[in-house]
């Protein structure tokens, strides 16, 4: 089975940071697919947000691990996160060379995963509820 | 954080800058869909496809430099209202259904509407005398003939 890139424990180690006000920890790079996201779900602020995503990530365990891949030469590392504020989540990041976390991925599964365990996660948002943004 | 060296997670090019964004912001906010910003908010945006970055930093700000445009333009339309249509702010706050001191604090600032008040309020400011009318509780809805009979 293949087993994910960055060390889980150490990812969960520098969110803690951020969470803790390291303002070097980390950072969003597709914001629409994370922060905006999770403000359409939940229609709340930038900073509940971004914690309600840090929150998310503190919860991740090796069993949701998905897969990892290739993205514009870099590898990231893919995980399911269930039953997390009523929904299952995809999520998705890598840490940089200079240790730096970057989230690139948190929001409601939009179709059913198979995790590399084989628990299946299924989709908990309607078509409606997915962004227009994301559909075009 | 520096990003000017960070690939943007939407298109994957090397090319972060720091830009003051001003105008439409096209994302959602609480419950508003999207947000005219009336302030400038200075951000991590890609040259290449438009795309902005958060830092960890960004996220109190993104959310203050909101608030703070939504509160301008909702204190700008009760003023308007209150201006065109004549009538005090406690008979605005009657007519749609809110109190007197919350209105007041919209007046003042010091508070932020959902966005259906918001839009509510936008949408009297562009008419306010015939707007104003409607609004009223009183308004006589069978003398306009208004209501449907089976």
């Amino acid at each position: 089975m293949q087993s994910p890139k960055y060390d889980l424990d150490m990812v969960k180690t520098t969110v803690s940071s951020w969470l803790k006000g390291n303002y070097e920890s980390g950072w969003f790079s597709a914001p629409s697919c994370s922060i905006d996201y999770v403000i359409h779900i939940f229609n709340c602020t930038n900073s509940t947000a971004e914690k309600i995503v840090l929150e998310g990530l503190m919860k991740l365990e090796t069993k949701n691990y998905y897969q990892r891949k290739s993205m514009w030469g870099d590898i990231v590392d893919e995980y399911g996160l269930s039953n997390y504020l009523g929904h299952n989540w995809y999520v998705k990041f890598m840490v940089g060379e200079d240790k730096v976390l970057e989230e690139i991925s948190f929001h409601p599964c939009e179709k059913d995963m198979v995790l590399a365990n084989g628990k299946v996660l299924f989709t908990t948002i309607d078509d409606h509820m997915i962004p227009a943004w994301r559909k075009n | 954080m520096n990003l000017s060296n960070k690939r943007c997670g939407e298109c994957g090019a090397k090319s972060y800058e720091k830009k003051a964004i001003q105008g439409k912001w096209n994302k959602p906010w609480k419950d508003f869909p999207s947000i005219f910003l009336t302030r400038d908010l200075e951000l991590w945006v890609c040259k290449s496809c438009k795309s902005y970055a958060i830092t960890p930093e960004d996220s109190s700000r993104i959310d203050k430099a909101i608030e703070e445009s939504i509160q301008s333009q909702t204190a700008q339309f009760l003023e308007i209202i209150h201006s065109k249509s004549g009538q005090k702010y406690e008979s605005i706050a009657h007519r749609l259904g809110y109190s007197s001191a919350y209105i007041s604090s919209l007046k003042n600032k010091n508070k932020t509407p959902a966005f259906k008040l918001w839009n509510q309020l936008k949408s009297i400011a562009i008419a306010p005398e015939s707007e104003m009318e409607k609004l009223d509780p009183d308004y006589d809805i069978i003398k306009n003939n208004l209501l449907l009979r089976a």
